[in-house]
């Protein structure tokens, strides 16, 4: 018997660490390694005044990659020394400041960049969208701003690869933490995506209701949005959906939520699926407000996969009456 | 709901009467003893464990079962129902809350209290309304019958009551959770010892099988003022003090509302609703049905 309860536990520990473990390896540390590449790839391109189709390439491999790391940011949860560092790369919903005006301004200055450019959110991909795709004149100026943001946003890229490198222990000693963290960060995200990315657009959220606009998109300026919805997308598909490599979804398969599991995944495929068929940028097709659709789905799923691991279930059995 | 089956009464942690529970309470029960040797005799007396009133807490405690699976469970509203309709709610009226930056830890400590506060709070108000509402009184008194007290007693409760317990249970869980998950969203855990709640956990093996036995076990004046003690709850059982000591874990609420009795205010006490109002059968428990002597 006692052996039996150590093999039981046994079994519990390593299966508990294996799914940190391989969350780690095959999406965590994979998708800031590759931001982090894809960065040095968009730095060499302009350095090398690749065609404008290639810099677009650069850019949305770059774009998509930052928003998977985004979405499963863990590490504010884990050290709040590192709360910041996305509000120091992506400016989205953040202030109501008119960034594109400034850095018109600074691209007809002659000051150095280092005094023009002291703003952090002039320094953000949403600037490195503006500049690389709205100019009409690609001046010296404007390689050079666009040289000095990659080179902010690779700064931060690279903290945040080296905190992940440096703290691989803590995906490995709590794993119930980190699951409360991932759930955390499924949930902050499904309701982004939903609200901010898609709804504020599409006319369908409860600040804009009836009242689309595309400009109100992530990236109005590449009109890359929906690139944009995709990579969340597929960063949620990583760790809950069907995958080659032990994932977030055994954790919720655990904790007997197999019901709400089917759901979340089939509402990622199939916002993926109405995404993939709406017309290019238009928020306001019935494809969009499908995708929509499905994002309440997916939100509301994850809330209810997270009661469903609270175990706070009504304990009928028991009187309570006293 | 199917596979529920009776013996979870006892391997399920959630349960009064799991075993380690029913183990903890024995050790306790076996060192009280072991200082006041002379209520030996009552305690291992066949009289006591073979009582009719204890017979038909037994009974009552298999058949009840069914009637709860059957009759209950359908039509109690989950807790988890109700935290998504609050958390659904907060979101609606005042938009999605970014959670602010308390830690995991902080977050854990401060959802497991209040789960816990919350709900001692409420089982309080229902226990005495219970008592102090006639017509739910009728329903209360099937468990307020009982002339001996065992630990299966705790499960003498007409259904009504049931079903009335387990909506203060849904929705006060329910609640808490939901607001907690609109403030913390998924960035929510509990404090718990295998599944349980870890305060619940603790007053559940430091005794809490106690409160319906008749081991006289007393804590200090001072924390009789917070924890109610299984001497207190055998108050509550007596022919005259029924209408004190309601609290469920907490003295703190009897304190405050001004109905606690302190186990030294008390000698001697008798259990039950008296000679002229008894339920001898299964089927009397159910319908109510008073008998003389």
């Amino acid at each position: 018997m006692k052996i039996f309860i150590i093999l039981i536990t046994l079994m519990i520990y390593l299966h508990a660490q294996n799914v940190g473990e391989s969350i780690y390896n095959n999406i965590i540390l994979k998708d800031i390694k590759e931001a982090n590449q894809n960065l040095n790839q968009l730095t060499l391109l302009v350095e090398d005044n690749a065609s404008d189709k290639e810099l677009k390439n650069g850019f949305t491999e770059l774009m998509m990659s930052w928003k998977k790391v985004q979405t499963l940011y863990l590490a504010a949860d884990l050290d709040e020394d590192y709360i910041d560092i996305p509000r120091f790369i992506d400016t989205f919903h953040q202030g109501k400041e008119n960034i594109y005006k400034q850095l018109d301004r600074i691209l007809l200055s002659s000051d150095s960049l280092d005094i023009e450019l002291f703003k952090n959110s002039t320094k953000s991909i949403n600037a490195l969208e503006y500049l690389m795709f709205k100019p009409s004149q690609k001046t010296e100026r404007r390689k050079e701003m666009v040289s000095y943001i990659l080179k902010h946003i690779g700064k931060h890229l690279k903290t945040i690869e080296i905190f992940y490198q440096n703290n691989r222990a803590l995906f490995m000693q709590n794993a119930q933490k980190i699951n409360a963290i991932i759930m955390n960060a499924l949930i902050e995200s499904s309701y982004k995506l939903k609200e901010w990315r898609v709804g504020d657009a599409a006319g369908l959220s409860r600040k804009y209701r009836n009242d689309p606009n595309n400009t109100r998109s992530e990236y109005p300026i590449s009109k890359l949005s929906y690139k944009a919805i995709e990579a969340i997308l597929l960063a949620h598909q990583a760790i809950i959906g069907e995958q080659k490599f032990v994932n977030f979804s055994n954790v919720i398969q655990n904790s007997g939520a197999d019901k709400e599991l089917f759901s979340v995944r089939r509402s990622i495929k199939n916002a993926l699926k109405y995404l993939h068929s709406a017309p290019a940028y238009d928020f306001n097709s019935k494809e969009m407000k499908l995708v929509y659709k499905e994002l309440t789905t997916l939100h509301n799923a994850y809330y209810i996969s997270l009661i469903g691991a609270l175990k706070i279930t009504s304990k009928i059995l028991d009187s309570d009456g006293d | 709901m199917s596979d529920l089956y009776f013996f979870e009464y006892f391997t399920n942690p959630h349960q009064r009467v799991y075993w380690l529970y029913i183990v903890s309470t024995l050790l306790i029960a076996t060192l009280y003893l072991l200082f006041h040797p002379k209520e030996k005799k009552i305690n291992i007396s066949s009289k006591l464990w073979f009582h009719p009133s204890a017979t038909l807490d037994y009974r009552y405690f298999i058949i009840s079962f069914f009637i709860k699976i059957w009759l209950v469970m359908p039509i109690i509203i989950g807790a988890g129902e109700v935290a998504l309709w609050t958390q659904a709610l907060l979101n609606d009226s005042f938009g999605f809350f970014v959670s602010p930056r308390l830690s995991y830890t902080e977050i854990m400590v401060l959802f497991t209290l209040s789960l816990f506060v919350v709900s001692d709070f409420t089982r309080y108000w229902l226990h005495r309304f219970m008592h102090t509402i006639p017509l739910l009184w009728k329903f209360h008194q099937v468990h307020h019958s009982a002339k001996v007290l065992t630990p299966i007693t705790f499960y003498r409760v007409h259904p009504v009551e049931n079903i009335l317990f387990g909506f203060r249970f849904s929705l006060t869980i329910g609640m808490v959770s939901g607001i907690f998950i609109y403030f913390f969203g998924g960035l929510l855990s509990i404090m718990d010892v295998l599944g349980v709640n870890i305060i619940i956990f603790i007053y559940n093996i430091t005794g809490s099988n106690l409160r319906h036995s008749h081991i006289k076990l007393k804590y200090f004046r001072w924390i009789e003022k917070i924890f109610i003690s299984p001497f207190q709850h055998q108050i509550h059982h007596s022919t005259k003090f029924y209408n004190y000591n309601f609290g469920g874990t907490l003295a703190i609420w009897d304190l405050w509302f001004g109905t606690l009795k302190y186990s030294s205010e008390i000698r001697h006490m008798k259990f039950g609703l008296g000679e002229n109002n008894q339920f001898k059968s299964v089927l009397d428990l159910f319908l109510l049905r008073k008998q003389n002597g």
